[in-house]
């Protein structure tokens, strides 16, 4: 924030350091490793008076002097050129802490210009014993020259005590310079026998040119192993934190590491050809193919080094985006374009909202990412998202993938960003249009409140009810939702029917037919079935989430119809996968999960979690969500390691979904106001109550559930980043276990007066009788029988159809309200009644609503 | 907009700033004189190669100066890099922005002076092999090592401006030049100049060393650096006083009475060039040499001069925080001497090879 930004757009996110730079280190290290080459290759030749060998040494050399001298000279301070271009920030912390090491890193690199002058042109010339020790203190400055820079380097992966310190000896003397510096000493010799075999492999001479290419093997080859355990030194010194980040954190670097391995283990397999008789075209072409291999092995090399210090520039002082993490604080807090000096615009408004997102992709994103470019396109990478799924990435920075640093923007800043790059980059819509449901028919079942002796009440058991449809890539959850009813005889003392009859249950569904029994269940007393899979996409196409059951029920001896109502059957496809998948809907563009979206779900998870789904599913086997991670809703008890399905999702995307009210739970569940379900809906709607009042926000809802996973290995991970937001603390928060713990309605309803409070989050019920589609009064008659299902309680608006979420209500009392509600004890006591049998305060009147309802 | 708030906030020094100072100008001193050695040494190949043989062209002499052209690129550059540390130490700020809003053309300062390095070394190994191709070589040397020395024109113009800068918020491309400072071209030409006298002296005291080495071939070199040396130092008298009237006027003024130090330096930098100058008309051009070693010497300090008067609205080297460590420092300075001794070394062996017996 302290220094100008040089927009690049394409060539953006360090190409130029990264092209320069791994050219520059695989000169480099060859002006070190060959240094000594030369001199050892002369001594042979004197020692063996082998004048082919000399002169060898001395075409070589000029050869060394032209690729060292002046493309390395000139691509080394290219390199400070482009750090002081791209990092300014960081680069001056370099310049300021390590002045004099770079200082007396140039008095080598003086000695060694005049070394190597003087060794090239005396050549021949010169006493060979002086000429050796020449060639010896070229070496040497040589040496000396990588023991410097190799520390400057290994602080900025492991800066030791600095951070804390300021000392230069704490920066300098890091954890992995000496390792660093072993390890760098031996690959510059093989490097010295790779190029070595490049120009002894051109050698017109056989004989010359045999002696010469094993001699250049051997050099590749002897300090090899010696390099690979420095290497593996280097990996073991380093701390925890980079050491994680290079071989588990970083998912990107796997096939960096598997580019480093082959690559090692192709030059040890070229040398060893080489070192065996080949014909010159071969052994030539050899020899070139095995200097572009070392060139990947650096720079593959090089590039996991640089990953190691992710998110950071400088380890434990500066994030890769150059901020300190006081300064990132600030920014966060106050807002970044405020503080940064370079930024044109110093605060985001509604006219100017792209514009400050560019100058914060250029501040932010910029200092690792290209738009379209080849190094870490941020086009490819976001190319997925919409606005609200970019919005969350950039809100997830940094919490469980540690390799970017967090946002360092403040709220408004955030949301420019992503809009920026959502909107303005990728051309996508802020937000469609809301869907307009189609209005479909209400039945209207019969019933005379004079003669009729029964009524049939039915609900079903899950209001916000959707199913995973993203096979046969995955399943999150099965289609199917159970559905309850009560035959309840009418008298001044009704009674619940439960033996002696038949309750069936029949949906149309095109061609099939969802049609059966329902069975009575004496500890539940009501009737019921499981699992009735309904189809949200009627047969004639669209979308229908509210499907229509019709139930009747039968005196079993007779047949008699005693009473028949209907009931909608919720189910919905619409689980927003795709706000951060990719993708899009799968049917009718409303819902279901595209096969891009349920394919990219499983991307992201074996990249994260390094598991093989997509393999699995590839291979025709769904990945069955539940399979891992317990879920009772399915009845699934995982496999015991893993976070329940629940916490898990609830715990991972609550990381990416910060300080949202609501509408978070509406980018994964079917509750979107604007969507095709709305399964929200109902009386605590109409009373501006959301799913956060009774769930609490998201952040709370994830730690909950987590808490409640506390024994589980990534409980805590995922834990670490999320904040309580309701007033409570971490301590305070509940665990609870899903579909268990969930809100009591007598937290905000106590005595079921009306409500003392407007937040039921963190008062769960104590035992599963006591949720609310458990839960019946001392007569047996279920709450969700009178006031409907928890997501939809009467008077509830159908967004398909106003009246079809009250058909029993209408049916049997001509209004929307609960059954009795209102003092109607008639319409199953036939006579008023004036004790309150059922629950305290039923004889209450309405509160807040006609009672004609929709 | 206020050209201060895009100032980047300054980084502690681990030492006085006036041993950063000096440091600065004593390493850029060196770089002057090898950079002054390498444009003119290139003119002058340039030049000689254009003329016809007997009318001051000569392959024998742009041989010789083929030769040592690469070790005055490298010396160029290999020199050009403490300096270049030490402006950073003391003027970080100012150098980094200034080289961002210009990004896209600093970057390529390494381009232009690695393909001169590179025309230079073709221009040495196939000196006569190219026959009358080498002008193009060598002129394409010249040309890309003046591209370089204008773009550290811009920047070291535009380090010191920071109105300037504020075209980069509008466009941040790193495509900003500073084309509209007045002072740019006298600048950049007072530099190219002095680089022709440098190297014109330089010649002459080759040939001088050549002389007393009983090289007959010394006489006509050092009679042919003199007249460089004269001529350019004399378009120098005019070409210095464009330079100075371009400049602001209150920055001006400090270095014709307003400030007794700089008007010192200043004109004692001038007093010296013209006692060179006086030298070399006698033919004396060691003691010209001598001479005009004090005069490059108060040039620099003159430099360092308009720099400080240029940024004192902004800042003055004194008021940088210092967090003092002098370990590294003292480490800096033993490395010096023994690297010193070394390189001294290492010369006087390769002016015994061949003699060890």
């Amino acid at each position: 924030m302290n220094y100008p930004y040089w927009e690049l757009t394409t060539w953006g996110g360090g190409f130029f350091i990264a092209l320069i730079a791994v050219v520059h280190v695989y000169v480099a290290h060859f002006a070190v490793g060959g240094g000594l080459f030369l001199v050892l290759t002369e001594a042979r030749g004197h020692r063996l008076k082998d004048q082919g060998l000399l002169d060898y040494t001395r075409r070589h050399t000029k050869f060394f002097l032209l690729l060292t001298m002046v493309f390395g000279g000139l691509t080394g301070v290219a390199i400070w050129l482009t750090i002081s271009l791209l990092h300014p920030a960081a680069t001056s912390i370099l310049i300021h802490t390590f002045v004099f090491a770079w200082a007396t890193e140039w008095v080598c690199f003086v000695a060694e210009i005049v070394a190597l002058f003087v060794y090239y042109y005396t050549f021949g010339k010169m006493e060979p014993r002086r000429h050796l020790m020449i060639g010896w203190l070229y070496f040497i400055f040589a040496w000396l020259s990588l023991v410097i820079i190799g520390g400057i380097i290994a602080f900025m992966l492991t800066s030791g005590g600095w951070p804390a310190s300021g000392d230069f000896w704490d920066g300098f003397l890091n954890p992995s310079f000496v390792p660093s510096v072993a390890f760098r000493t031996f690959l510059a010799l093989v490097l010295a026998g790779v190029y070595g075999l490049l120009t002894a492999t051109a050698q017109a001479d056989p004989g010359l040119r045999t002696r010469l290419v094993r001699w250049c093997a051997a050099w590749l080859l002897a300090p090899f192993l010696l390099m690979l355990a420095t290497g593996w030194w280097y990996l073991a010194a380093l701390p925890d934190e980079p050491r994680q980040m290079i071989l588990r954190l970083n998912p990107e670097m796997a096939p960096v590491m598997q580019t480093l391995v082959l690559t090692a283990s192709a030059l040890f397999l070229g040398g060893l050809a080489l070192a065996f008789r080949l014909p010159r075209s071969a052994s030539q072409g050899l020899a070139l193919v095995l200097l572009i291999i070392g060139l990947f092995y650096m720079g593959s090399f090089e590039w996991l080094r640089e990953a190691g210090r992710r998110p950071h520039i400088i380890a434990g002082h500066m994030y890769s985006n150059s901020l300190t993490p006081a300064q990132m604080e600030r920014t966060q807090r106050e807002g970044l374009l405020k503080l940064a000096k370079w930024s044109k615009i110093k605060e985001v408004s509604e006219d100017n909202r792209q514009a400050a997102g560019r100058e914060l992709y250029n501040l932010l994103c910029s200092p690792c990412h290209s738009l379209g470019g080849p190094m870490n396109n941020l086009l490819a990478r976001t190319a997925k998202y919409g606005l609200v799924g970019l919005d969350s990435q950039l809100d997830g920075m940094g919490k469980l993938l540690g390799y970017m640093p967090p946002f360092a923007g403040n709220l408004e800043e955030r949301r420019a960003l992503a809009a920026f790059i959502a909107l303005g980059l990728h051309g996508k819509t802020a937000k469609p249009a809301a869907y307009q449901p189609p209005q479909m028919p209400t039945p209207a079942p019969a019933f005379d409140a004079a003669q009729d002796e029964y009524l049939l009440l039915a609900w079903p058991q899950r209001n916000l009810a959707a199913f995973s449809d993203a096979l046969p890539a995955w399943v999150l959850l099965p289609p199917g939702n159970g559905l309850r009813a009560l035959l309840i005889q009418r008298g001044e003392a009704p009674q619940i029917v439960g033996e002696g009859v038949e309750i069936s249950h029949r949906l149309e569904q095109g061609q099939s037919t969802l049609a059966g029994v329902l069975a009575w269940q004496v500890e539940g007393k009501s009737h019921g079935a499981n699992g009735l899979a309904a189809s949200p996409y009627p047969p004639a196409g669209g979308f229908n989430p509210y499907p229509l059951v019709e139930l009747k029920a039968k005196d079993q001896k007779t047949g008699r119809v005693l009473a028949a109502t209907s009931a909608v059957l919720p189910t919905s496809s619409e689980m927003g996968c795709k706000n951060c998948h990719g993708g899009g809907w799968r049917r009718e563009g409303l819902a279901g999960v595209a096969p891009a979206t349920a394919q990219d779900v499983l991307a992201v998870h074996d990249r994260i979690n390094r598991t093989k789904l997509a393999d699995q599913a590839k291979s025709g086997q769904p990945v069955r969500c539940a399979q891992c991670h317990a879920d009772p809703a399915q009845a699934a008890p995982g496999d015991g390691q893993r976070l329940s399905l629940s916490a898990a999702m609830h715990g991972f995307h609550a990381n990416y979904l910060t300080k949202r009210g609501e509408e978070a739970c509406g980018y994964c569940h079917p509750s979107d106001p604007a969507g095709a379900t709305r399964a929200y809906r109902g009386l605590h709607l109409e009373m501006g109550l959301g799913c956060t009042d009774c769930h609490g926000f998201l952040e709370d809802h994830a730690l909950g559930l987590l808490k409640g996973q506390a024994d589980k290995p990534r409980a805590a991970a995922l834990m670490a980043h999320l904040r309580p937001r309701a007033g409570l603390s971490l301590q305070e928060i509940k665990p609870r276990q899903p579909w268990q713990s969930l809100p009591d309605c007598l937290a905000c309803h106590q005595d079921y007066a009306a409500p003392t409070a407007n937040s039921a989050f963190n008062a769960w019920v104590d035992k599963p009788g006591d949720l609310f589609a458990a839960r019946g009064d001392q007569a047996g008659v279920r709450c969700a029988a009178c006031h409907g299902p928890a997501h939809a309680l009467y008077p509830a608006v159908n967004p398909y159809g106003p009246g079809r979420d009250v058909i029993q209500p209408r049916q049997y009392q001509g209004n929307a309200l609960p059954l009795g509600a209102a003092k109607n004890c008639k319409v199953c006591h036939t006579v008023d009644m004036d004790s309150e049998a059922h629950h305290p305060n039923s004889l209450r009147p309405v509160r807040s609503l006609p009672a004609e309802g929709p | 907009m206020d050209p201060a708030t895009l100032i980047p906030t300054p980084e502690a020094i681990p030492l006085g700033a006036a041993w950063f100072r000096w440091l600065l100008l004593g390493t850029f001193l060196l770089h002057l004189i090898a950079m002054n050695l390498m444009l003119g040494g290139a003119v002058m190949a340039l030049v000689h190669s254009l003329r016809p043989a007997g009318a001051g062209g000569g392959a024998p002499l742009d041989q010789e100066i083929s030769r040592k052209l690469p070790y005055t690129i490298a010396f160029a550059v290999n020199l050009g890099v403490p300096p270049f540390l030490f402006l950073q130490v003391l003027y970080g700020q100012f150098i980094y922005a200034s080289s961002v809003v210009m990004a896209g053309w600093w970057l390529c300062l390494f381009l232009l002076v690695m393909l001169a390095y590179y025309a230079a070394y073709v221009y040495d190994f196939k000196f006569t092999a190219l026959g009358p191709g080498r002008a193009a070589v060598i002129g394409l040397a010249v040309i890309l090592l003046l591209a370089a020395g204008l773009l550290l024109t811009h920047n070291m113009t535009l380090m010191l401006s920071p109105a300037a800068w504020a075209g980069h918020l509008d466009d941040p491309s790193g495509t900003l030049l500073n084309w509209s400072e007045p002072s740019l071209w006298p600048r950049f030409l007072h530099f190219v100049v002095a680089s022709l006298a440098v190297a014109g002296l330089g010649l002459a005291l080759w040939g001088r060393w050549r002389l007393r080495q009983g090289q007959a071939s010394g006489q006509d070199m050092v009679a042919r650096g003199l007249v460089w040396f004269t001529r350019a130092t004399l378009t120098q008298l005019a070409g210095g006083l464009w330079f100075l009237f371009s400049l602001p006027g209150p920055l001006m003024q400090l270095f014709i009475g307003g400030d007794l130090g700089y008007t010192l330096a200043l004109w004692g930098a001038v007093a010296a060039a013209l006692l060179a100058l006086g030298l070399a008309h006698q033919g004396r051009a060691l003691a010209a040499g001598l001479a005009l070693l004090p005069a490059l010497f108060l040039m620099v300090l003159t430099r360092d001069h308009l720099r400080a008067s240029w940024l004192q609205p902004w800042f003055s080297i004194e008021g940088l925080t210092v967090t003092p460590q002098y370990g590294p420092a003292l480490i800096f300075g033993a490395s010096l001497l023994v690297g010193l001794a070394m390189v001294a070394w290492m010369l006087w062996a390769a002016r015994q090879a061949g003699k060890e017996n």
